[in-house]
């Protein structure tokens, strides 16, 4: 693969599935993780990118890539706190990072969601991302190597202890 | 309230990056990008650099010896070869750990589960290699004393060698086991159990 593909392939993947990173970065991390993690994952795909070689969809992959380096992401804490603040030098006021809850109810709704979605253990937090972001039972087996099966179960024990858990804050919010 | 809900939430706009946030992410990536590419080469010139001198200045000394000084003889002063050999086996050892680090996501084509248990292993080879170099830096400990008597015997050196020999090179080498016991204890060692975490977590 030559440089220009590979710089071709890695924005047309960025381009394509930034929903899905951002879904992936607020579901992992909070705060100034975000963008440590961000980083983690843009180099997982830079790296793995001549690796595709077309067997599966190109969001199969980068989905896989994504969480793969989500799920083992660990920070450096030597260098942390120094990349922390060069991150933060580098954002203008208008690129930072939207707040994930708002003023709007669509707003306030994801900002519950993503709480009960940090509260998962690793694995469910994976799996329930990637239900979100539409991947299919059979992909999702794929992507984690577990059965079909194996996946719909745990999917459906975690949509109802989210709905039950999100039904349970807003009685008490109303 | 139910799923529907969630997933209508979910797929709202405001769970997308602005076009302005993606370009602005993207340039943070290349400016970080080129400034590991930096560290790295810098890394790789200034930990070979001292050992491409050393060795160069070995290589001179058997191709075209000084006059002046008496030639070494490896049958007698063999205890120069693994003094020359560790420190090369050491940077390799660094390099290479170097490399895992940096391509640690490197199994694009394998499952999570898969991956997690490849990193796993790799945690495993990487936590006995550092129990091997430690082990091969403490049996170096006892070549020293051997070589000081070699050189000794030769005539090539007098007392003047025991401090270097028996006092500074012993601390070096004992700082550098030090360090790969913190990095054994307070990085690998919290790894595997984080990713025997992850891996037991995939049983139902």
């Amino acid at each position: 693969m030559t440089k220009d593909e590979h710089h071709a392939r890695f924005d047309a993947w960025l381009t394509e599935h930034s929903a899905m990173l951002h879904h992936v970065v607020n579901g992992f991390a909070i705060g100034p993780d975000r963008a440590d993690l961000r980083q983690e994952l843009l180099l997982a795909l830079w790296h793995a990118a001549p690796a595709f070689r077309g067997a599966a969809r190109s969001s199969t992959f980068v989905y896989r890539v994504a969480h793969n380096a989500a799920l083992t992401w660990s920070r450096s804490l030597r260098n942390y706190r120094q990349r922390i603040e060069r991150f933060e030098s580098l954002v203008p006021p208008s690129a930072a990072e939207p707040p994930v809850g708002g003023a709007t109810e669509s707003r306030e709704l994801l900002d519950l969601l993503y709480a009960r979605i940090h509260a998962l253990p690793p694995v469910d937090r994976s799996l329930i991302l990637l239900h979100l972001d539409g991947a299919s039972y059979a992909e999702i087996a794929e992507i984690h190597g577990l059965t079909e099966t194996n996946v719909g179960v745990r999917l459906n024990r975690l949509k109802h202890k989210l709905t039950a858990s999100m039904q349970e804050i807003s009685h008490e919010l109303h | 309230m139910n799923f529907t809900d969630f997933e209508s939430a979910w797929h709202s706009t405001h769970n997308r990056p602005t076009s302005a946030q993606l370009e602005h992410q993207k340039m943070e990536f290349i400016a970080e990008l080129r400034r590991r590419r930096r560290g790295n080469f810098l890394f790789l010139i200034l930990s070979g650099l001292p050992l491409v001198l050393f060795t160069i200045l070995v290589v001179r000394h058997f191709v075209s010896p000084d006059p002046a000084h008496t030639p070494i003889d490896l049958s007698r002063e063999w205890g120069l070869i693994p003094l020359y050999l560790l420190p090369w086996s050491g940077w390799i050892y660094i390099v290479r750990a170097h490399r895992c680090h940096c391509a640690r996501h490197a199994h694009p084509d394998r499952s999570i589960h898969a991956s997690v248990a490849a990193l796993l292993d790799e945690n495993r080879s990487e936590r006995a290699r550092c129990r091997f170099i430690a082990g091969l830096l403490l049996a170096s400990l006892l070549v020293l004393p051997v070589l000081v008597l070699q050189l000794r015997a030769a005539g090539k050196a007098g007392d003047e060698i025991f401090v270097p020999f028996l006092v500074l090179f012993p601390a070096i080498l004992l700082g550098i086991v030090g360090g790969i016991a913190v990095h054994y204890r307070r990085k690998l060692l919290p790894r595997q159990k984080e990713l025997q975490a992850l891996l037991a977590s995939y049983d139902p």
